[in-house]
């Protein structure tokens, strides 16, 4: 063993171990080894790059880009949703037809594009007959997987292994020579998932809930009912003519207000701008505590009588006048952005703008040159400024009624028993969520000024506030709200024709992966609110709006329908039910499928490479409007092509130092004794297996060279290993992880881990069984 | 002449047709070109796809990662503050200091780049000082352009011409070797800004401005609801004001108060006041079916609407690669998405106000917006919009902006010190970025312009055919005949014109790969050096000063700026000609024609 292999060998370990425990992205990794490998001197700076013009590269992307044309023109979904139709309710011919339709088109599709092509027509179908979505949905990741062995374009690790055949100068494989396994595969699977995966397959018992309609319940598997309360808006009501944004139920209580019962009438899904009237009832979601505790205390009483400014100021506390100088760093920014309290401890009552005085909600304004600010600050702290550039020029201010502030200082009182009585500051909201800034705490004939966030309200304490009275107001509004004992009303009638509950998930090439639902602005965004969210076999129903969002969750959205149809043309997601898909562009289905025919004839025959042939349809496919460059952009997976342009130097390096050929010694000499078969086999498990927590692309890299250099060794035919690698490395019916068709049904089926071993385990041992028949009968030793 | 000689020619002039027709986009040329050239055999099987792993294109698009890394981590935020602060509000110095920044940002990241990040920040310049945004912005473009030319990844068109002349085994430009003639290049186009361009620009008012936005103002119609009429008790959606009349309704007067918060689902009420914007024709045949009575006096709560101070009026211009480009507002359904109306369109120095529902929108417009101040932030979500106000990004990026200065430092340092080949310095820098956080993995390819690298990668081996046919000694010969005789010196003009020339159809990346091989073979021919032709390649290709459409750096701040077409050309004309004499003289000087 050479130093040379060792290093290899380190970096093949070091990037098998980022795969495994997903510290960076699996094309963070690859771009790694590829500067690791060049650095190191092991390939060529030209090698290290070669991949990204590798032939079978360009093959990948162009295929992608083929696959989003039939998708964008409707011809996959056309000749689906014909097939479709011949199954009846019967779940038998649902599952053989959904799998027998997935696994044919998958062959010239790439796998994750059918699946997610397939997943709302299946999710419509269930709903249609009854049967959980959990007894389809694998089926159909499976069948995307096992088709895409088919042909040579199916899947990457097809095109990978044979591009590396033809470089090692060996006759490559062609366009249909897949096809002998894969059907053979491809036909077992189905047989089996008939017959026994069906079996296996989970029922949830929440899925089960089918309601009188036999519509699947979306409401009842997230369990919503327990948590939808009505609230009656009583006479004199302050809410009374107020927004709902303005009554502050979601932020002061976090309550969604799924629906406004008025006057007999339903108004569903009401808008943040619906003013609300006296004798509504509101049916709301979400958690009580807050609302409880708050109705049963009181609150703040308001003093009859305001302060004055004056007694702001203190021994070491004073008001000054800072103006803005043009060029400060704070021009343009925001108090809240700039972070003035927290950095600089100091407390801005006003901001004075050409004349006029801006007295509240004074965070949020962006703050120009020459605009006066009134602050408060610490005598040290002052010094202080006066010291550090921060482009303010502060003065004695000359006169303070001029912010005329007088009418918005209020003193209230914190009664015994209310409900803010041992909160601190921060925890009460009164800032976040009332506007009503505590300037000071008079508590047992003191007066504390510039109180810290974390000081604890006492009974008895008297506070200094700037703010509206009305603001303070709106604590009694909420403390009205009565909440009724009477049973809910019909739960089926939260949805209606205009406004539904749908299911969504992330799409395969979403952006938004990691991001919380407060960052999306989900609501205000897209006028949606999200009731749960299903993750890892369960459902969430809070603190949603800090989860972080992964891919293969499922959320349970409700609002408007023609919000929802708009939601599902955001290339981020994929909405669950085939209304709101994009319209295909039917006319186009003639020309893409001609434009199909045009790329594989000249490959099939052998005029033309594949990849040539193919980024010819792509050239046509735009040309003829079948879909726009912007759309292809898209629809290529630029995480693979990295993945695959990144490892490809690996398997250039293990080849050139003799690292495939160690390890192809190994190989033989642990099991070349038990003949070619037990070869077959070994490399079989080992990619089975590494396909699990490694991209598959990824290992079909790495084994195709290992799997040449043991055919050399030991004197037989190159073609079956190769063929049962590129069969192996699409393996991956173990764990969701193992493909990004298992994770994209995860979350709409409602699986756990285990249910992919339970009904993935025979399957894989079922594939290999057939391999190890099959190929050597196709291609012999 | 052979024949392939002939078919290389034929493929170019078709190609330059196709480029000059914009039937279809430069990117679908590129890879028309590639079949072409594979299908005919002019490069070998290998080669065809070549492109996509040269050492050019994976530059390339690994400078636009470092560059999104440098954008996320709030740079921009800290060149603007340092425009303002060493520039106060002289107009002159503004200029220059403008020039000098934007110039010294795109020697290090790309143009388009460059100019977006500083845009924000040079139209509140321009509203503290009162100085006319039409001033500063043209100057702002142009320097991203001049400023490119400093150093070896200042743009793609260096990136490539640098390594085709490696590629062809010559020695090449070093890290910054461009930067002598560049220097020069850039302080002449500063000079003349400054002093003679200054006075070219027009002053046009931002439509922003008061005056036309009273102007807009007479677009909109009062009209009021009768009692018996059809709309009372109707919401603004089922009304179908918008979808019958293509009418929109921007505010309510209701019991002498103005409503501006409406939306679709507000209800109308007999009495009602509506702010209706769109077309009085299509008012007047509503008003009879609807029951409206049109007001021909203005009340005073119109005059209100604009001046109100929670109900702002700003400009919010595409970004480049916006998601909304193509898209109609209607389609978009931009009121209840961003909760502003579009007051107007502006695009290409047209003010587009009519229809404004079916509008598809464009790079580049630039879009008038009313609505409350506190959504702003929901605008500036994502990378759709650049809103001229001034910018503001998450605090907890910012304190990486050191950590992503101190990675292009590195990578920099790398090719200079270490002799690394740069495209695998930058790919080191790219990941580097990830992996501190200076941006996701998701941005990353985000920021890669899909269109410039698939155009370049697509254009190379039209190049290596030219090479390999002939057809650029070919060309080379022919410049040669005709100007030969009038001494090297002519030599280099042509070629710089001929770059020039080449560029205004196509992209200057993809004119590089045509011209630096005839650039090349002509020296040769000459017996001169090469890297004086190149040069003059490069500088002759980058410097699209003529049109607003030349380079996406004036399509990005035509709009802001309020400009009309010819405005480029009077500015920019004179500076070509400036440009050209001053490299024609630097030249020779740096790159001595016969060492």
């Amino acid at each position: 063993m050479t130093l040379e292999i060792v290093i290899v060998l380190g970096i093949l370990t070091v990037s098998v171990l980022l795969f495994i425990t997903e510290w960076v992205r699996i094309d963070v990794v690859a771009l790694l080894v590829l500067g690791a490998l060049a650095v190191s001197g092991l390939v060529s700076p030209e090698d290290a790059l070669s991949g990204f013009s590798s032939p079978a590269v360009v093959t990948v992307w162009a295929v992608l880009i083929l696959s989003g044309a039939l998708a964008r023109t409707g011809v996959a979904s056309s000749i689906g949703r014909r097939l479709l139709r011949l199954a009846g309710d019967s779940e038998l011919r649902l599952m053989v037809i959904i799998m027998l339709t997935v696994g044919i088109l998958s062959g010239f599709m790439n796998t994750i594009g059918v699946v997610s092509l397939f997943l709302p027509v299946v999710i419509d179908i269930s709903r249609k007959t009854k049967q959980p979505p959990s007894k389809l949905l694998i089926p159909l990741a499976f069948a995307a997987l096992l088709g895409g062995l088919n042909t040579l374009i199916g899947t990457p690790p097809n095109i990978l292994i044979t591009e590396s055949l033809k470089s090692a100068g060996l006759r490559p494989f062609s366009m249909f020579e897949f096809a002998p396994v894969g059907i053979a595969v491809l036909t077992a699977g189905t047989i089996y998932m008939v017959f026994i995966g069906r079996h296996l397959l989970p029922s949830r018992d929440t899925t089960r809930a089918l309601d009188a309609n036999g519509d699947k319940d979306l409401k009842s598997i997230y369990e919503l009912h327990e948590r939808m309360v009505m609230l009656h808006l009583p006479e004199g009501s302050v809410l009374e003519g107020k927004t709902l944004a303005e009554s502050r139920l979601g932020s002061v209580l976090g309550l969604n207000v799924v629906a406004v019962l008025r006057n007999g009438q339903t108004h569903l899904s009401p808008e943040s701008a619906f003013a609300l009237q006296v004798g509504d009832r509101l049916l709301v979601e979400g958690r009580l505590e807050q609302l409880d505790e708050m109705r049963r205390k009181d609150h703040l009483v308001v003093e009859d009588e305001g302060y004055k400014i004056e007694r702001l100021v203190s021994a070491d506390i004073e008001l000054v006048d800072a103006k803005i100088q043009p060029g400060s760093f704070l021009v343009g920014q925001t108090l809240r952005q700039a972070g003035v309290r927290q950095n600089y401890g100091v407390i801005v009552l006003a901001i004075m703008r050409e004349g006029t005085s801006y007295r509240t909600n004074l965070e949020g304004i962006p703050l120009l040159a020459d605009d006066r600010m009134l602050i408060q600050v610490r005598r040290e702290q002052l010094d202080e400024l006066h010291e550090t550039d921060l482009g303010l020029e502060f003065s004695e201010p000359a006169s303070v009624r001029d912010y005329k502030l007088d009418d918005r200082l209020l003193m209230v009182r914190v009664p015994a028993d209310s409900f803010l009585v041992g909160k601190s500051l921060t925890e009460s909201r009164l800032g976040d969520s009332y506007g009503l800034g505590v300037l000071g705490i008079v508590r047992n004939g003191q007066t504390l000024l510039m109180v810290p966030p974390n000081e604890r309200l006492q009974a008895g304490d008297t506070l200094l506030v700037k703010g509206k009275q009305h603001d303070l107001m709106m604590i009694e509004g909420l403390q009205s709200l009565q909440l009724e004992t009477q049973p809910l009303p019909d739960l089926g009638k939260i949805e209606s024709e205009e406004i539904g509950l749908v299911e969504m998930v992330l799409s395969p090439h979403s952006t938004l992966v990691g991001k919380t639902i407060r960052e999306l602005n989900f609501r205000f965004k897209y006028g949606l609110s999200v009731l749960a969210v299903w993750s890892g076999g369960r459902a969430y129903r809070s603190n949603l709006r800090d989860r972080h969002l992964r891919f293969g969750d499922a959320l349970l959205l409700y609002g408007s329908r023609k919000r929802l149809r708009m939601l599902g043309q955001e290339p981020d997601f994929l909405v669950l039910t085939e209304e709101a898909q994009v319209p295909p562009l039917k006319k186009k289905i003639p020309i893409a499928l001609f434009i199909m025919l045009l790329v594989l004839l000249p490959a099939v025959f052998g005029w033309l490479p594949i990849a040539i042939s193919a980024i010819i349809g792509v050239a046509l496919m735009i040309i003829t409007g079948c879909l726009t460059m912007e759309e292809a952009y898209r629809s290529i997976e630029w995480k693979a092509i990295f993945l695959i342009a990144g490892m490809l130097p690996l398997g250039i390096a293990m080849e050139q130092t003799g690292a495939a050929q160690f390890l192809a010694n190994g190989m033989i000499a642990a099991i070349g004794g038990y003949g070619s078969v037990a070869v077959m086999a070994g490399f079989f498990m080992l990619a089975a297996l590494a396909s699990q927590f490694m991209p598959n692309p990824a290992v079909a890299v790495l084994l195709a060279p290992i799997a040449l250099s043991t055919a050399s060794d030991l004197g037989i035919s190159p073609y079956p290993l190769m063929m049962t690698v590129a069969v192996s490395a699409s393996a991956a019916f173990l764990s969701p992880v193992g493909h990004s068709a298992n994770i994209l049904v995860m979350g709409p089926g409602g699986y756990r881990f285990s249910d992919y071993f339970k009904v993935g385990l025979p399957l894989t041992i079922l594939t290999m069984l057939i391999v190890l028949i099959v190929v050597p009968m196709v291609w012999v030793f | 002449m052979t024949p392939q000689i002939a078919l290389t020619l034929g493929i170019i002039v078709v190609a330059l047709i196709i480029f000059a027709t914009e039937k279809l986009r430069v990117d679908v040329v590129a890879l028309l070109v590639l079949i072409t050239v594979g299908l005919t055999g002019l490069v070998g099987p290998k080669e065809v796809f070549a492109g996509f792993s040269n050492s050019a294109v994976i530059t390339v698009w690994a400078v636009y990662i470092v560059s999104g890394g440098l954008f996320n981590t709030g740079v921009a935020d800290y060149m603007g503050r340092l425009i303002l602060r060493l520039a106060g509000d002289s107009e002159i110095r503004l200029i220059a200091v403008i020039m000098l920044t934007c110039g010294l940002m795109s020697a290090f990241m790309n143009n388009v780049g460059a100019t977006a990040m500083l845009l924000p920040a040079v139209v509140s310049i321009s509203w503290t000082t009162k100085i006319p945004v039409s001033k500063l912005l043209i100057p702002l473009s142009f320097s991203s352009l001049l400023g490119g030319g400093l150093t070896l990844i200042g743009t793609p068109a260096n990136i490539l011409a640098t390594n085709i002349v490696s590629e062809n085994g010559l020695p090449t430009f070093g890290f910054f070797d461009f930067a002598p003639v560049g220097l020069l290049v850039f302080a002449a186009g500063v000079l003349y800004m400054v002093f003679v361009g200054r006075h070219l620009l027009p002053v046009r008012q931002p439509p922003i401005d008061k005056k036309i936005t009273n102007q807009l103002r007479s677009y909109l119609f009062e009209a009021r609801v009768l009692p018996n009429g059809k709309l009372s008790g109707l919401t603004l959606l089922e009304s179908r004001l918008g979808a019958d009349y293509d009418l929109t309704v921007v505010g309510i007067v209701r019991e002498k108060k103005i409503k501006r918060a409406v939306n679709r689902n507000t209800v109308v009420e007999p009495d009602d006041i509506l702010l209706v914007e769109g077309s009085i024709e299509k008012l007047l045949l509503a008003k009879d079916v609807l029951g409206l009575i049109v007001l021909t006096e203005r009340s005073e709560e119109l005059e209100a609407l604009n001046i109100g101070k929670d109900n702002d009026v700003l400009e919010a211009t595409l970004a480049p690669r916006s998601s909304m480009v193509g898209r109609s507002l209607q389609s978009l359904q931009f009121r209840d998405r961003f909760g502003f109306t579009v007051l107007a369109v502006q695009r290409q120095g047209e003010m587009i106000t009519k229809r404004l529902r079916s509008v598809k929108l464009q790079f580049g417009d630039n879009l008038l917006l009313q609505g409350p101040r506190e959504r702003i932030p929901s605008l500036q979500q994502g990378n759709d919009f650049l809103v001229l106000e001034a910018i503001n990004l998450p605090k907890n990026v910012k304190h990486k902006m050191p950590l992503a200065i101190a990675i292009l430092v590195s990578v920099i340092g790398l090719v200079i010190f270490a002799g690394i080949d740069i495209s695998l310095a930058m790919v080191m820098g790219a990941v580097a970025m990830v992996l501190t956080g200076c941006l996701t993995i998701t941005e990353a390819h985000e920021a890669i312009d899909w269109r410039t690298v698939f155009l370049v990668a697509g254009m190379l081996p039209l190049g290596t055919a030219m090479e390999a046919t002939g057809t650029a000694r070919y060309i080379a010969d022919l410049m040669l005949n005709g100007l030969g005789g009038w001494g090297p010196m002519a030599a280099l003009a042509g070629i710089y014109l001929l770059a020039a020339i080449i560029t205004q159809p196509m992209s200057n990346a993809a004119a590089m790969v045509l011209v630096v091989p005839i650039a090349i073979d002509t020296a040769q021919g000459l017996g001169a050096n090469h890297l004086a032709f190149v040069l003059a390649v490069v500088i002759g290709g980058v410097t699209s000063f003529l049109t607003p459409v030349g380079h996406k750096a004036n399509v990005l701040v035509f709009g802001p700026g309020g400009y009309k077409f010819f405005d480029f050309a009077r500015v920019g004309s004179l500076l070509t000609v400036v440009l050209f004499i001053v490299t024609m003289i630097a030249l020779p000087l740096f790159f001595p024609l016969f060492p």
